[in-house]
């Protein structure tokens, strides 16, 4: 796989759009969605449930047609081409497997309607059923085994026909935690031996930050944000996408000057305090006298003094996580603000909910939002 | 440890089906006394000796059975298979065989038709289907023959139409039997196809798709063995009393062309013999038993094919 064949787009949405029904009732799944997947990339559908993510896969698989757009697979358009047309295979939500066949017949199936010769199904249904751990339920009906088994054989099936680009609407959802991480490593392996492009549906955010190459983040049928998981995690454009990622403190900041240029920077006050930050700013908010600012918990730092503090508040609770600690504060303006900070053997700082604390927050961690 | 809790297991599955016994005894005494009860008069009455003016006389004879298959000449007595009963049994299979082969055909799409409209609307073509049941099997078979003589709606519209000069005859053929039970007997397709469809998961159809399975290849390998279980008790329920039919092969076969039914009635009507009448109604169960064996063992082997 060359250098530049796997820059190569394998999938691209040009401004699609998937309507249900009609006026009073209209349901607009997906609006003007336009995304460049790339070959062999590991891309993932981040949002909360109803966003569109099974819709946008569907329609990507052939099932759908949609109301408006075009989308090209390999640079042709497959916009009107039946899904048994397409190189592409799913894992459904639902597994969807076959109930009248066994285990293994459900993965030789798509490897039968492509009429490959016997030898080579039967050596590739035994070598996905060694990737999926399912050589020993072979012969039982699809009825009769676990939803997570279920799940691995939906996997085994879309994968058995070596598609260009494999769908995977929540593939591990069904899965206890520790068949889960091998999946996730064992897809990650597979997505890199084989060439194929994977668009991974998920809502679980740590899962799309750990596997992804990059991330789109939906809401209401539109994408928010695309990026690595690092743009996505550290530069978020908006609120949903901070929030809906990790965990965020939002403060309302005064805008004092802005410094044209690009990008655009803004020179900041926090939360009613004295001190400025120098943040860039986003375009469209150039004109703006104020702005939300987002800081990662991770990114603040607690002292016991207020004296040299970027803010000042009351400790309201803690939460221990094992190898880290949330402090949540009340700022001296009444906002609620959150720092975690990792704990360390011999540690001398031990506050008291109720003591008067300070945060520090370094200039690079501020983040002026879009909205 | 581990062989007494499994003969724990083997302890609990006895009682549990001792209760099941027992509770399905009422409904078990109901069928014993009226199912199996006129079959044991009915086959009781094949082995006596027929009265001069109908009914029996009680004298054992096993001469209905004898007169099933094969026939003695007045003359020379010499004996012979019976080519008159025979040929009326293999007619009767023919022509019930086709029925449900042709209520097969169009069932099968009027099903999945239903099957696939919005559930509000399912409910009135269910409905339009099972209309013709309101009226009186007599009456629906005179529409029939009404339809299909030679000077009837049929013929005459293809008549105007130009499409054939001279009427085609089909009354009083086996054609018209056909296409009677076949009208007769369809809604007993229908209705269980679509039973079996109404609860297949059209997913299946998408992973079908998905797969690289063709529209073709998606009814063939998906929809047909899922929802064979319905598929096999509508062609039962056509098959079955499409052998036994009466009423239709008397009035559009014009007592020319005679299914068993109609041999049966014979017997215990103008023929006066009533054990003759029961031992070929008798024979009519087994050849149903025998049928149903067989598409059993057909849809079996397929199964296997399939499972290979
Ligand atoms: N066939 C349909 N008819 C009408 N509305 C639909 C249809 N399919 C999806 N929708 C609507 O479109 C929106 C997006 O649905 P979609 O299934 O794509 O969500 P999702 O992001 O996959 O959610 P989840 O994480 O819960 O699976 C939802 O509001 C849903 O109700
Ligand atoms: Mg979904």
């Amino acid at each position: 796989m060359s250098k530049t064949k796997k820059d190569a787009i394998a999938i691209h949405v040009n401004g699609v759009g998937k309507y249900f029904g009609s006026e009073p009732n209209l349901v607009k799944a997906l609006d003007n969605v336009s995304i460049d997947i790339r070959r062999n990339e590991f891309f993932t559908l981040l949002g909360p449930s109803g966003c569109g993510k099974t819709t946008l896969l569907r329609l990507i698989a052939g099932f759908e047609s949609p109301t408006f757009g075009q989308m090209l697979l390999d640079n042709q358009d497959i916009t009107n081409l039946p899904p048994y047309h397409r190189s592409v295979n799913t894992v459904f939500q639902s597994y969807a497997l076959f109930p009248h066949l066994t285990v293994a017949e459900n993965i030789s199936f798509g490897l039968e309607m492509l009429k490959k010769p016997k030898h080579e199904i039967s050596a590739t249904v035994d070598e996905m059923l060694a990737l999926v751990h399912m050589e020993e339920l072979k012969h039982r009906r699809t009825d009769q085994i676990s939803g997570g088994q279920q799940q691995r054989v939906a996997l085994a099936r879309a994968l058995a026909p070596k598609p260009d680009v494999l769908l995977l609407d929540e593939p591990l959802s069904a899965l206890d935690y520790k068949l889960r991480r091998g999946m996730q490593i064992e897809l990650k392996r597979l997505q890199l031996e084989t060439g194929i492009t994977f668009i991974f549906v998920t809502h679980d955010q740590e899962e799309a930050l750990t596997m992804s190459d990059r991330i789109a983040v939906m809401s209401n049928g539109h994408i928010l944000q695309v990026g690595t998981p690092n743009e996505i995690y550290y530069n978020p454009q908006e609120r949903f996408v901070a929030d809906f990622i990790g965990e965020s403190n939002f403060i309302e900041a005064e805008v004092v000057s802005v410094t044209k240029g690009r990008p655009a920077t803004a020179s900041l006050r926090l939360a009613g305090t004295r001190k400025t930050f120098k943040a860039n700013m986003p375009a469209s908010k150039s004109k703006d006298k104020t702005a939300t600012v987002f800081i990662r918990p991770e990114h603040a730092k607690l002292q016991k003094s207020t004296r040299g503090a970027t803010l000042t508040g009351t400790l309201t609770n803690m939460l221990f996580f094992g190898t880290d600690t949330n402090y949540h504060l009340e700022l001296d303006n009444g906002e609620a603000f959150v720092v975690r900070s990792q704990n360390e053997i011999g540690h001398a700082f031990h506050p008291a909910i109720g003591d008067k604390l300070g945060v520090v927050i370094d200039e690079q961690a501020i983040q002026v939002l879009k909205d | 440890m581990a062989r007494k809790l499994s003969e724990m297991e083997a302890e609990r599955i006895k009682r549990k089906n001792l209760a099941n016994w027992l509770l399905s005894m009422p409904a078990l005494l109901l069928l014993l006394f009226a199912a199996s009860g006129p079959l044991l008069i009915v086959i009781f009455y094949s082995f006596l000796t027929p009265g001069n003016y109908g009914g029996i006389v009680w004298e054992f004879s096993g001469d209905a059975w004898f007169k099933v298959l094969f026939s003695q000449d007045i003359f020379d007595d010499t004996i012979s298979l019976s080519d008159a009963h025979l040929s009326i049994f293999w007619r009767s299979v023919q022509l019930s065989f086709l029925t449900t082969l042709i209520c097969l055909i169009l069932g099968f799409p009027t099903a999945y038709f239903i099957a696939t409209r919005p559930p509000k609307t399912r409910n009135i073509w269910l409905f339009l289907i099972t209309i013709p049941f309101w009226t009186n099997l007599l009456i629906r078979t005179f529409a029939i023959l009404e339809l299909i003589r030679n000077k009837g709606v049929v013929n005459n519209s293809l008549i105007s139409l130009g499409i054939i000069n001279e009427p085609i005859n089909m009354l009083y053929t086996d054609m018209a039997i056909v296409i009677g039970m076949t009208y007769v007997y369809l809604p007993l397709m229908v209705l269980p196809i679509y039973a079996a469809m109404e609860r297949f998961d059209f997913r299946y159809v998408e992973a079908g798709f998905d797969l690289y399975a063709s529209r073709f290849k998606v009814m063939w390998r998906i929809i047909l063995p899922i929802i064979k279980p319905g598929v096999i008790a509508g062609s039962i329920l056509v098959f079955v009393p499409s052998l036994g039919a009466y009423v239709t092969p008397r009035i559009l076969g014009g007592g020319k062309n005679l299914m068993i039914g109609n041999l049966i009635e014979l017997q215990f009507g103008q023929g006066k013999n009533w054990p003759l009448g029961a031992a070929l109604a008798v024979t009519m169960l087994l050849i149903v038993l025998l049928a149903l064996i067989f598409y059993m063992r057909i849809s079996q082997r397929s199964e296997q094919k399939d499972a290979q």
